[in-house]
């Protein structure tokens, strides 16, 4: 004969459980300490006033805040667009000018190469003759010129070569008529850096 | 009898209902209540302090672009200070780069008349009005365009004539630059006695192209830019 076991087997196992059950009197104990509805109160009460507390900042505080930005802004704005015609007027002349300052590279300032001419024939007095002045492709300008003397070109190179508006001074065609000694034929090419009425020598 | 019988089988026991209640209040209501009180702060809470965030950051945002904008009407006071020189050198710019198509024939005349008041004489002259060369704006941002109209000519006369006509085509009102030059000294001699030079010269004159949709453009600029020196000397000299 089989032996019968007291508690099902199926409530052995549900009712496993570390810890273990509480006894009739505990649970007496429990339900008489029990403050259930108060603390749920509580917590739904604390719940409720924080986020009627969060909700009063934004009301009073930040919505305020941010409307007083938005107006000072738009007042800005009005005002900013008081001066339109003058912005207006500033923008066109600074596009205009900034279109036009590459352009100005590209003139032959004729008044500046015939100062540098004078300043060579005030330096070297009835020395030379200018026959012709001229603009290359590549920038460099070009001066041709008759010399009495032509042991003196030397001294006319060095000085050019001490200007500090001068850049690239090069020899490019000498034709004596009479020896080295007597008059020839010069043609140099340079290059002119913001030259200025009078020159500076070089440091 | 057998009717009493009956109600003690439906009714339930007391002891059960005890603890049934007992069940409720231990464990299903503070269950309850604490979903409640995760639901207050999930759906109440915390979206209220990001939104007390998110305008706060937008405040700060506002109050940067409001500091500004105060800043850009400082600048624009002073910019206005300076109005009628900006207006008149607005003015002298839009002058001497006119678009009209009447100013190229007026430029050749004015060219022509400049040369005979020097008492020089014109060898050959060449205007290429037809096919002007259409150049792109400095700033690649913009629409504006520049036109290159340029005028060949050569002429002859004495030293001095010549350097009297470079000075008054330094003043002339018209945008125009010296872009190719051959100035040389020739066998002949005047009348005078005086050498005679001959003049090879290609002079360059430009207009923009207006348009009224620049507008914009134009009130995008920044107040605070710096007009080119170099603009502004060319500009003052022929005002």
């Amino acid at each position: 004969m089989a032996k019968e076991n007291p508690v099902p087997y199926s409530k052995r196992y549900f009712q496993f459980n570390l810890i273990p059950p509480k006894t009739e009197q505990e649970i007496t104990q429990l339900v008489e300490r029990d403050n259930t509805l108060f603390y749920s109160f509580l917590l739904i009460f604390f719940g409720m006033v924080f986020f009627f507390f969060l909700t009063l900042i934004k009301v009073i505080l930040v919505d305020p805040s941010l409307n007083q930005v938005e107006n000072n802004i738009n007042i800005a704005n009005q005002e900013i667009a008081k001066y339109d015609g003058i912005r207006s007027a500033n923008g066109e002349l600074y596009i205009k000018a900034q279109s036009l300052d590459p352009i100005l590279d590209k003139d032959v300032d004729v008044i500046k190469v015939l100062d540098l001419e004078a300043r060579i024939r005030a330096k070297f007095p009835n020395l030379i003759t200018v026959t012709d002045y001229g603009r290359n492709g590549d920038g460099s300008f070009s001066m041709g010129f008759l010399i009495s003397d032509a042991k003196k070109l030397s001294d006319i190179m060095d000085y050019l070569s001490t200007q500090s508006d001068v850049a690239n001074v090069f020899l490019k065609d000498t034709s004596w008529d009479n020896g080295q000694s007597g008059p020839a034929s010069i043609s140099i090419t340079f290059f002119l850096l913001n030259l200025t009425a009078g020159g500076d020598q070089k440091s | 009898m057998e009717t009493k019988k009956v109600e003690t089988k439906v009714k339930i026991p007391t002891s059960d209902k005890s603890s049934l209640r007992k069940t409720l209040r231990l464990y299903v209501f503070p269950i309850a209540i604490g979903a409640l009180f995760i639901a207050i702060i999930v759906f109440l809470v915390i979206p209220s302090i990001l939104s007390i965030f998110s305008t706060l950051d937008e405040i700060s945002t506002k109050n940067q672009s409001y500091t500004e904008q105060l800043a850009m009407l400082e600048k624009l006071k002073s910019l206005n200070s300076n109005a009628s020189t900006i207006n008149s050198e607005l003015k002298a710019v839009n002058t001497i780069t006119t678009s009209d198509q009447t100013e190229v024939v007026k430029f050749r005349n004015k060219i022509t008349e400049l040369t005979t008041s020097n008492n020089l004489e014109v060898f050959s002259q060449q205007l290429t009005e037809n096919d002007p060369n259409i150049i792109s704006g400095g700033n690649a941002a913009t629409e504006i365009t520049l036109k290159e109209v340029p005028f060949t000519f050569q002429i002859e006369g004495s030293y001095t004539s010549v350097i009297d006509f470079f000075d008054d085509l330094s003043k002339i009102d018209d945008f125009v630059i010296i872009k190719e030059m051959k100035f040389a000294r020739t066998e002949e001699i005047a009348s005078d006695n005086s050498t005679v030079w001959l003049l090879d010269l290609v002079l360059v004159k430009y207009q923009f192209n207006e348009s009224d949709s620049l507008d914009q453009v134009y009130k995008n600029v920044p107040p605070n830019v710096v007009i080119s020196p170099k603009v502004l000397d060319y500009i003052e000299q022929r005002q």
